[in-house]
């Protein structure tokens, strides 16, 4: 399984779905991300933090520091409006390349 | 795509912010992730290692974070606020760096200001680009002023000119308001003001009727003359004044800023001083009907407007074709044809050659500046080779290395032009104070817009210059190559080679601009040396105009003058005195065609053309002119029709006779003929220009062509001033009302003539030494480095028994090489630029071997002392301690 090197695209689409569960910050984003793939995926914070400084200049998610449960200050990240239609849309698209994806491999 | 420029925007005013919560953010992320591996059993301090140990990915997770944020305005400050820092720690590499750039890209825009407004600035005025000068061209005389009727007849034929307007010079006399004034003025045609867009600030410009003599007594002043004469009276209109003892009634004030050429830029041929300013008082041309010649009489400016659509050349070829019938015999005899150029052309003619130099030079100096300090920065970064190879190896790139090269030699040029610009600002207003008046258009010279903006792209282009120089020596050295420490001595190479290239290519530069610098100098050298036939020590004149009503009568003027020299004579202190009406070297003098007795006539022309100067008795001893044959003038020839003619005149008109005896008149014949009878021979005059051959002179009594103008002319004991006011009170005791012009030294007009060279030489002089300095320099740093690397071969050398002037002579070959190979590039290079720059030269041939060789053997010299100081160092090296130290 792919540790680092996911796919160009998919980790913003990742990162897009689990924000939807809730507000959070990069740390818990990334320890979700982990959880939810069954320590399958794991996104390096090389490539974590970009994404989602990239997501936010294009308005997918908005950020505000915040002091966290330990009085840390810490960036929480919420999905915008703009970022749920690009995940439903994205979503699609990747679900019809998996599709895609299957066919050819399953063919085999 | 909003949101994004408002977050970027954001990000750029509150940067610092973004920085600080991006570190908070990753220090957040570092503290949970090693309470999670604690919470799994991991030892604290085990778990903030594996924490740590992902510090080297935290650099790049910032960077990463920091690429996706950042703008161009970011990365660009981030790498100009590196680039100064970097800077900040090395002083003496900015110090120099920096003042070269400084002086280098002040003289630039200094020298770009006078050149811009000389060479390029449109004209002042409306539809400049269709503005053209017409002058008529004469197979042996080239450019002419233009004749009124031939100017009469294109105005109406031709289909190429919208319009056609006349100038003619004439300067008047003002009285009855305060002191008497002489005033530069001149004649002008009523289409002029409409053609050029001038409109008055009051009143109104001249009317087609008032173009008719003896309907003419109308006057337009300049703003200058109405603030300084008339207290800026707004209620002038309709006031009369007096011009020349004649009422003119005042119809309009031209406006503030009218920036009118000085009459001598317009005026084909070179004007006298007295008559070349920017005119103060405009008066209608009314030709008179002398002046309707077709044969003669060629006095005129004339400036036209081309159509719309048509070029110079078209209208000219036009005006050729229109030539030969308004004047069949003089297109046959004299090969009469027009020359027509843009306005501008004719204005900055005199100037445009030496000023296209100037900015030549300035221009080589610059890029000898830029390679100097493209030189250095490839010193400075390869002393940084193991930053640069550190940095590298922690993932920065290539592309974003090379940025920062590139930048650094833009920021270096950057502050370099803005240091500049300030020196360009004291520069010009030095250059300004130095310049020569005749210099097209100086008061228009000034760091405006369009200088910043030149400056700009020359301080960019510098950059770019030393940037990419340096960029390509880091790509074909490359970072990785640099850190291994097994390819230094290559790597010196190559480093060694280029800038050793670089420093040839400066010598070569340098060859030029010095080979220029030389030609001029000994041009100049020439021209001092030229015999002008007079002496200037301890002499003084001052001009007298008699243009007054009551000197209408030539006899009158002959009696007032005579009366001043009489008196002037008794004057102690005053070895000699006399009176001409033209001096030598102010202007051209008035040009008769002679008709010799007993030869048959022959057009106006075709006939010996000489200067008409007028001479009272004692001026060929008060100017110092020898008289080689028969006698001068004496008192008792003051109405006798005799001449003394110069040597040039005698030889050519009479070749192989004696001219003493002979005949000749002026044409053409009105009234009586009376013929002149040469008496005498005197030396010749240089009076065109010290530098052209001198012209065939006639001279005449002062009563015979008794000119409205009188120049008096007195040698002094001493240098004293006594006798000036002397002398001015003699004249105004004779007559108050007479204008009189301040007193001049005959070597300031003398002095004058020559500004314009005495100037290129002085700039081309400094430039030259500029260049020299900083080949020296960028000589110096070559050297310097070989010897710094060489240092453990030389101590070998020396510690195996070589003596130290073979040392000495190794080293001094690492100048000599590039120096060389610069000049055997430079030298021929200069021979080119010599013979393009002929035009400008005096008696000194483009490959002038003295100059060739006064240049290379300077900057051999000059090469050899740059090394001296490493080659000294060199010599002084203990073998044991730079054996030990490697």
């Amino acid at each position: 399984v792919p540790k680092n090197d996911l796919l160009q695209g998919t980790l913003d689409l990742l990162l897009l779905r689990i924000l939807t569960l809730g507000p959070n910050h990069g740390w818990g984003i990334g320890n979700r991300l982990r959880q939810m793939s069954g320590e399958g995926l794991n996104a390096s914070q090389g490539s974590l933090y970009p994404a989602l400084h990239r997501l936010e200049l294009r308005g997918d998610v908005r950020s505000t520091m915040q002091a966290s449960e330990n009085n840390r200050k810490a960036r929480i990240y919420t999905i915008t409006p703009a970022g749920r239609r690009r995940l439903q849309a994205e979503q699609k698209s990747w679900e019809q390349f998996a599709l895609s994806m299957r066919r050819v491999l399953g063919s085999d | 795509m909003l949101v994004s420029l408002i977050a970027r925007l954001r990000g750029l005013v509150t940067r610092r912010n973004v920085e600080r919560e991006l570190d908070e953010e990753l220090a957040f992320h570092l503290e949970q992730e090693t309470a999670a591996s604690v919470a799994r059993g991991m030892a604290p301090d085990e778990a903030r290692r594996v924490a740590l140990g992902t510090l080297g990915g935290l650099t790049q997770t910032v960077e990463g974070v920091r690429d996706v944020r950042a703008t161009w305005v970011d990365s660009v400050w981030r790498d100009v606020r590196f680039a100064v820092r970097g800077l900040r720690r090395d002083p003496a590499y900015a110090s120099v760096t920096l003042l070269t750039l400084a002086v280098a890209i002040g003289a630039n825009a200094a020298i770009f200001g006078i050149a811009d407004a000389a060479l390029f600035k449109p004209l002042p005025f409306e539809h400049a680009d269709r503005l053209v000068a017409v002058r008529e061209t004469a197979e042996e005389h080239g450019l002419i002023p233009v004749n009124a009727m031939h100017a009469r007849e294109w105005r109406r034929l031709s289909q190429t000119l919208e319009s056609i307007a006349l100038i003619g010079t004439a300067p008047l006399n003002l009285t009855g308001v305060g002191d008497p004034e002489r005033l530069p003025a001149a004649r002008v045609s009523p289409e002029l003001f409409p053609m050029l867009g001038i409109r008055p600030q009051l009143g109104r410009t001249f009317r087609e009727d008032e173009n008719v003599h003896g309907q003419d007594g109308v006057v337009l002043i300049s703003d200058g003359l109405w603030r300084r004469r008339f207290g800026a009276d707004p209620d002038i209109i309709g006031r009369t004044v007096t011009l020349n003892g004649t009422a003119r009634n005042v119809v309009g004030v031209l406006p503030a800023d009218l920036e009118f050429p000085s009459l001598a830029h317009l005026y084909a041929i070179p004007l006298p001083a007295g008559l070349a300013e920017r005119p103060e008082v405009w008066i209608p041309l009314a030709p008179m009907e002398m002046e309707f010649r077709p044969d003669g009489a060629f006095n005129f400016i004339c400036v036209a407007l081309l159509k719309p659509g048509f070029t110079p050349e078209q209208a000219e070829a036009e005006l050729d074709g229109l030539e030969a019938g308004i004047a069949p015999e003089l297109t046959q005899t004299l090969k009469l044809a027009t020359s027509v150029v843009p306005l501008r052309t004719q204005v900055v003619s005199g100037s445009a050659a030496g000023i296209t130099l100037l900015f030549g030079a300035v221009g080589v100096v610059l890029l000898i500046a830029a390679v100097n300090v493209a030189s250095l920065s490839i010193a400075r970064l390869s002393a940084r080779r193991q930053e640069l190879a550190m940095k590298s190896a922690l993932g920065a790139s290539h592309a974003r290395l090379t940025r920062e090269v590139l930048t650094e030699g833009l920021v270096v040029a950057g502050l370099g032009g803005g240091l500049g610009v300030l020196l360009g600002v004291a520069g010009l207003r030095a250059m300004l104070a130095l310049a020569p008046g005749d210099v097209p258009r100086l008061s228009e010279a000034q760091i405006d817009g369009r200088v910043l903006l030149f400056t700009l792209g020359v301080t960019m282009l510098t950059g770019l210059v030393i940037g990419v120089l340096g960029a390509w020596r880091f790509s074909s050295v490359g970072a990785r190559e640099a850190a291994a420490t097994g390819t230094r001595t290559t790597a010196s190479g190559a480093h060694l080679r280029l800038r050793a290239g670089l420093v040839a290519a400066e010598v070569a530069l340098c060859a030029v601009c010095l080979v220029a610098c030389g030609l001029l100098l000994r041009s100049f050298g020439q021209l001092l040396d030229v015999n002008l036939g007079f002496e200037t020590a301890r002499v003084t004149t001052v001009d007298v105009a008699l243009t007054d009503d009551r000197y209408a009568d030539a006899g009158d003027r002959g009696v007032f003058v005579q009366r001043v020299l009489d008196r002037v004579g008794t004057v102690p202190g005053i070895e000699a005195a006399g009176a001409t009406h033209f001096l030598p070297l102010d202007g051209i003098a008035g040009t008769s065609g002679l008709i010799v007795e007993g030869r048959p006539d022959v057009p106006t022309l075709d006939r010996p053309l000489a200067r008409v100067r007028s001479a009272s008795p004692g001026l060929f001893a008060a100017m110092g002119i020898d008289l080689r044959k028969g006698r001068g003038f004496s008192p008792s020839d003051a109405d006798r029709a005799v001449a003394v003619i110069s040597e040039a005149a005698a030889n050519t008109i009479w070749a192989g006779e004696d001219a003493i005896g002979k005949r000749f008149r002026f044409g053409p014949a009105a009234g009586p003929v009376r013929w002149i009878e040469v008496v005498g021979v005197a030396g010749d005059v240089h009076s065109d220009a010290a530098d052209l051959p001198a012209p065939l002179t006639v001279y005449v009594p002062y009563a015979l062509e008794a000119f409205p103008t009188v120049s008096f002319v007195f040698r002094t004991q001493d240098e004293g001033t006594k006798t000036q006011a002397a002398v001015r009170d003699i004249v105004r005791s004779i007559d108050p009302d007479v204008p009189m012009s301040p007193f001049r030294r005959l070597q300031t007009i003398v002095d004058d003539a020559m500004a314009q060279r005495r100037f290129h030489v002085l700039v081309l002089a400094t430039f030259a030494a500029t260049a020299v300095a900083l080949v020296v320099i960028g000589l110096y740093g070559v050297v310097s480095y070989a010897v710094s690397q060489r240092t453990r071969e030389i101590a070998v050398r020396l510690a195996i028994g070589a003596a130290p002037g073979a040392v000495r002579r190794m080293v001094v070959w690492h100048a000599l090489r590039p120096t060389l190979l610069g000049l055997a590039i430079g030298v021929p290079a200069a021979l080119v630029v010599a013979v393009v720059m002929r035009s400008l030269l005096f008696e000194v041939m483009p490959y002038d071997l003295m100059t060739v060789s006064g240049v290379a053997g300077l900057l051999l010299a000059a090469s050899v002392a740059s090394a001296w100081l490493p080659a000294r160092r060199a010599c002084a090296v203990e073998p044991s301690r730079a054996l030990r130290a490697e």
